[in-house]
């Protein structure tokens, strides 16, 4: 549709147009400089509408844009890993959505395919379409070599002849319940959007006209902060912080993940569909997906909760609101683990124990701990003896010393992995612990990496590389035999031949 | 709910079979050099425009000095001493790095694409960096400092290798 474009131009831009809004003050030049630019963006979002055309033919998904920089994306049918639909509330205001087809080699570079302003009937049967790939046959619109109209003109019933409903079953693996709600403040989540809010927000305080003349409720806390004793200012401003954050979590919680689903499609695809006022739904192709990962940052962890993410091609690896590899959102760890062990089919490899790494490993992580924490105190004392910086930065550097052995000893704890039949799972962190089940199959290579000091220990660290998700997963701090044994079995034939004595 | 570890095999691996060539331990010692030799300019540049705190920064220089030739004596040696490749019909095997080692075994059919690299300084020495790439963004083999000929059927054995292997590689 017309509108999307522009609208959307001007909002990418808004963040550089704001500053000439407020320089507008300096003269009447500045203000015609703010109505061209705004005409400009206009225009440019036109011309990108106007020009933006696709096709879908029997072996291709094509893109087509630009009128003076000319755009022209391919993709072959096939590589099509994953179709994500979303909705922002304006989209929907307007009966659109936008597609964003994955493919690509590597989550870390992915290639996109982006097609927006797409009337919403329109974007969910392509992706139909796409998803399932029935015969090109049954389709011929859809296989025509001719292209498209401009976005807008085209209907439903032009372009794709309507599919019968689907009359495949839909198995429900995961829904959202309203009490899990409970977890948002664990995620940490709204702690960024906090911190970028007060700092933001410091800084208008500090620089605008409102702190300085004028009477203003924002100019009685300033004064109210600056004048006050440190230490009760201290605890207030911590205690607001944290109330601002917690509210923040939850609000970012309901919007990212209202009625969340996750359900398995016979097709051969899980779909996550969620969010409040921007909708989005994810498809994953089965057989694209190289394992799963249990993800529980340390707050999630102590309240008994967990995360689910998909180690899959085609994905965007990112935070769990933003990136599409998100399966289930912050829930009882129970409910995780049933859901991740129906997704990969072997529930051993999610609960089933694990190996430790012994006592080596168990020594480095003390020591990687301790000695960090010992240089940072000495380093700190010296400061204060020899340049007089001030005492609290030491009682900092004690805090983390008192803090070390603990989080060594979690860490040790955490560490762990286990092969099972179709899965090398690994286990390991603290802060933010991952149990990670990659499938055998799809490891690609194998590396070995060892540290000096790991040398001494006789401990390496096991490294599968994948072409999903991280692309590297660790089994850090195993012991020699052991990781070239995991090694072994779970890709049988490639060692043997680097033996030693051939 | 935890295991002990299994008894294991008496199963070890060698190193691979072949070193790069000699050229690379001067070659790595000129691309130390280089970075060694910009923060020596950097304090004796410091050194010279601040005459008050002479002393510190002259200990701080001396003790830069002395680790760059600690560094550059060493770490090419034992990089050459580490630095290994092998490449069999079934599998590509690599070790590399000084103080921390690694070694990457790739099996032929997930090989994806064999490059060669020849920067100035590489050209320099008549040497050449092979990389050799797997679908995983993580999984590349490299292999530094082989004189041109050896990379160069290196990569062609290698290119006829995959090319013969069927499937697309993920």
């Amino acid at each position: 549709m017309l509108l999307i474009h522009p609208v959307r131009e001007v909002g990418r831009l808004l963040p550089a147009l704001i500053p000439l809004f407020f320089i507008n003050r300096s003269g009447d030049f500045g203000a015609w400089w703010t109505y061209a630019g705004t005409a400009a963006v206009i225009l440019l979002g036109l011309s990108r509408w106007f020009t933006t055309r696709f096709r879908v033919t029997a072996t291709q998904v094509e893109l087509r844009a630009g009128l003076i920089f000319r755009r022209r994306k391919a993709t072959p049918l096939d590589r099509v890993r994953t179709i994500d639909i979303s909705a922002s509330p304006l989209h929907r205001v307007l009966g659109l959505a936008k597609v964003t087809i994955g493919t690509g080699v590597s989550s870390t570079n992915p290639d996109w395919l982006v097609l927006d302003g797409l009337q919403a009937q329109v974007a969910h049967q392509l992706r139909a379409d796409l998803l399932h790939r029935r015969s090109v046959a049954k389709s011929p619109t859809a296989a025509s070599d001719a292209w498209s109209a401009p976005i807008e003109a085209r209907t439903a019933a032009e372009e794709f002849e309507a599919y019968p409903e689907s009359a495949e079953p839909e198995q429900e693996l995961y829904a959202l319940r309203a009490g899990w709600i409970r977890y948002a403040p664990f995620t940490m989540s709204g702690l960024l959007t906090a911190l970028a809010i007060v700092g933001f927000g410091w800084q208008i305080l500090e620089n605008s006209d409102f702190t300085r003349q004028r009477e203003s409720v924002l100019k009685n806390i300033y004064d109210y902060f600056v004048a006050a004793d440190f230490w009760t200012a201290a605890l207030q401003i911590a205690g607001g912080t944290l109330l601002v954050i917690m509210t923040l979590s939850i609000a970012g919680y309901i919007l990212a993940f209202w009625q969340f689903r996750l359900s398995r499609h016979s097709g051969g695809t899980l779909n996550v569909t969620r969010g409040l006022l921007t909708t989005r739904a994810t498809s994953i192709e089965e057989r694209r997906l190289r394992g799963i990962e249990v993800a529980q940052p340390l707050l999630l962890r102590l309240a008994g909760g967990a995360r689910l993410l998909a180690v899959s091609t085609g994905l965007k690896a990112g935070s769990a609101t933003q990136g599409g590899n998100l399966l289930v959102p912050p829930s009882p760890y129970a409910e995780v683990a049933r859901v991740a062990g129906s997704i990969i089919g072997e529930q051993s490899a999610i609960d089933g124990p694990l190996i430790r790494h012994g006592s080596a490993a168990r020594r480095r992580r003390h020591t990687r701990a301790l000695v960090p924490a010992l240089v940072l105190l000495a380093g700190v004392v010296l400061l204060r003896v020899q340049f007089d910086f001030p005492v609290w930065p030491i009682g900092i550097a004690v805090a983390f010393l008192a803090v070390a052995p603990a989080l060594a000893e979690d860490r040790y704890r955490a560490l762990g992995h286990s092969l099972s039949e179709r899965h090398l799972v690994s286990r390991l962190g603290s802060l933010s612990r991952q149990r990670t089940a990659l499938r055998r199959e799809g490891i690609i290579s194998f590396g070995i990496r060892s540290s000096y000091f790991q040398r001494r220990a006789g401990l390496v660290t096991l490294i599968a590389t994948t072409a999903g998700g991280r692309q590297h997963y660790e089994v850090p701090d195993v012991q020699t035999a052991e990781a070239l044994r995991v090694a072994r079995a779970a890709i049988p034939n490639l060692l043997e031949e680097f033996a030693v004595g051939t | 709910m935890t295991t002990e570890q299994p008894a294991s095999t008496s199963f070890a691996l060698r190193a691979p079979g072949h070193l790069v060539h000699r050229r690379a331990i001067a070659y790595w010692t000129v691309r130390a050099l280089i970075g060694w030799l910009a923060l020596t300019a950097i304090q004796v540049f410091f050194l010279i425009d601040h005459p008050d705190t002479r002393t510190v920064r002259v200990i701080l220089l001396s003790v830069t000095v002395a680790l760059a030739l600690a560094h550059l004596v060493v770490m090419p040696r034992w990089r050459y001493r580490v630095h290994r490749w092998e490449a069999t019909p079934t599998a590509v095997y690599t070790q590399s790095g000084w103080f921390n080692q690694e070694r990457r075994i790739a099996p032929m059919p997930r090989i994806q694409t064999v490059d060669t690299q020849r920067g100035p300084l590489l050209q320099l020495f008549k040497l050449s960096n092979v990389t050799v790439t797997t679908a995983s963004a993580a999984g590349a083999l490299k292999i530094q400092g082989l004189d041109t000929k050896t990379a160069d059927q290196l990569t062609t054995d290698l290119t006829r290798a995959t090319a013969a292997t069927t499937g697309d590689a993920t």
